[in-house]
């Protein structure tokens, strides 16, 4: 026999009754932790298909459950032919390991036809700084538009995980920040001044 | 990141990643769309899970090389959606780290929480399963900085360590720039987020260190 869940029912609507476990209950105004190993059960309500009924009543439709008992019990009968809900379990991970082993930031100063310079640094702090240059084929085609004068990049080498294989990687991200807004340029305006007034030029 | 608030799952379809040029062609057709609806959104794009709820959000990476491009997305993704009401949001972060030596496992264990004022004389071979300590966050965003420590449940014997940057935001209902307060809170401690578990771990095992003929 098929192993039925507990369903529900309100009127016609079958409904899961799905209660956090005690681990993944939200605890006090921890409400933004991330739940015990990240996962959380949802109710998804699949749409109770009747005969002559419109599109109107459909929820998210996730999945359809396989035939069991309960379903073709129903739909022998004279009852109008429901489709059982399933819960399904969110992750809110993606599966995946990843062991960093160096990390730079920085911009790109200057490009060329094949290649791109930039300034790099582990940390903010860092003197002097590291200058690279990379071939433009180390980006992806709709990448490349991205490395101009002035923009952000991310430089890490890792390995990475794909199943027992770790894989050495290296991968530079053009960063893709939302354009300043004027008040911030301004901010950003006022403290380079100010920094540039504290200098005792010598 | 999580952002707790009042969200409409289904605009979040690779589509329009695509349309707000936050995701590429080629992005779109290796995006892995769980579901995409009313009620929830669950889909994986660029190396990000997304997953939408009503009333919660969350953008997740197992891979530390995409947290600079985790935050462009939540900083397009908000800005976007300037009128988006959130209440609180969090940032999380977590790492495993290998503890070569059993003793030397145990040895944090019973420093984190020691065994024998209560636990020995109550319990059969008590052992940590999870110590939460929540401490303040000062400066221009206070609110609270939660530090989990637990057994690695991948890696053995090893250590987890999740932070959370918790921010909790007035009430939405009767304050409009949660959004903006959202996009600020992201930029000014991000980094300073990502990095306390793995400054939180490095204190551990500098602290407690093995013992003598035992490896770290």
């Amino acid at each position: 026999m098929a192993n039925i869940p507990e369903i529900s029912t309100c009127g016609n609507q079958p409904r899961w009754i799905n209660e956090f476990q005690n681990d993944q209950r939200p605890r006090g105004n921890a409400g933004t932790q991330v739940m015990l190993r990240s996962l959380f059960t949802l109710l998804i309500k699949e749409p109770v298909r009747r005969d002559g009924m419109g599109s109107e009543q459909e929820s998210a439709v996730v999945s359809t459950a396989a035939p069991t008992e309960t379903t073709d019990r129903i739909t022998t009968s004279s009852r109008p032919r429901s489709v059982i809900p399933r819960a399904k379990r969110l992750n809110t991970l993606p599966k995946g390991r990843y062991i960093l082993l160096k990390k730079y930031e920085g911009f790109v100063t200057s490009r060329g036809e094949k290649s791109f310079t930039a300034r790099l640094s582990e940390n903010a702090s860092d003197y002097p700084v590291l200058e690279a240059e990379f071939d433009l084929e180390e980006l992806s085609e709709t990448d490349r538009s991205l490395a101009v004068d002035g923009a952000a990049l991310v430089w890490t080498m890792g390995y990475r995980y794909e199943g027992n294989t770790r894989k050495r990687e290296s991968l530079i991200y053009l960063r893709r920040l939302p354009p300043w807004k004027d008040a911030e340029a301004e901010l950003a305006k006022k403290a380079a001044d100010e920094l540039t007034r504290d200098i005792l030029w010598k | 990141m999580v952002v707790v608030g009042s969200f409409n799952p289904a605009i979040f379809h690779p589509e329009w990643f695509l349309r707000q040029k936050l995701a590429g062609e080629d992005d779109v057709k290796e995006a892995q769309v769980n579901v995409v609806g009313r009620d929830v959104t669950d889909i994986e794009i660029c190396g990000l899970k997304v997953v939408c709820i009503n009333d919660r959000f969350s953008l997740a990476t197992a891979n530390i090389s995409h947290a600079a491009k985790m935050q462009d997305f939540l900083l397009h993704i908000f800005a976007l959606l300037p009128h988006t009401p959130v209440t609180a949001c969090g940032i999380n972060s977590f790492a495993h780290y290998l503890i070569g030596d059993t003793q030397y496992w145990n040895k944090i264990g019973h420093t984190l929480v020691p065994k024998e004022l209560i636990w020995n004389g109550l319990l059969e071979k008590p052992g940590m399963q999870s110590v939460i300590v929540k401490g303040l966050r000062k400066g221009d965003f206070p609110g609270e900085i939660n530090i989990r420590v637990e057994p690695s449940q991948k890696i053995q014997p090893g250590l987890y360590v999740l932070s959370n940057y918790h921010y909790q935001m007035a009430d939405a209902a009767i304050d409009s720039d949660t959004t903006e307060k959202l996009l600020n809170f992201l930029k000014a401690e991000w980094k300073s987020a990502l990095e306390k578990a793995r400054i939180v771990a490095d204190e551990i095992l500098l602290k407690i260190r093995p013992d003598d003929g035992e490896h770290s």
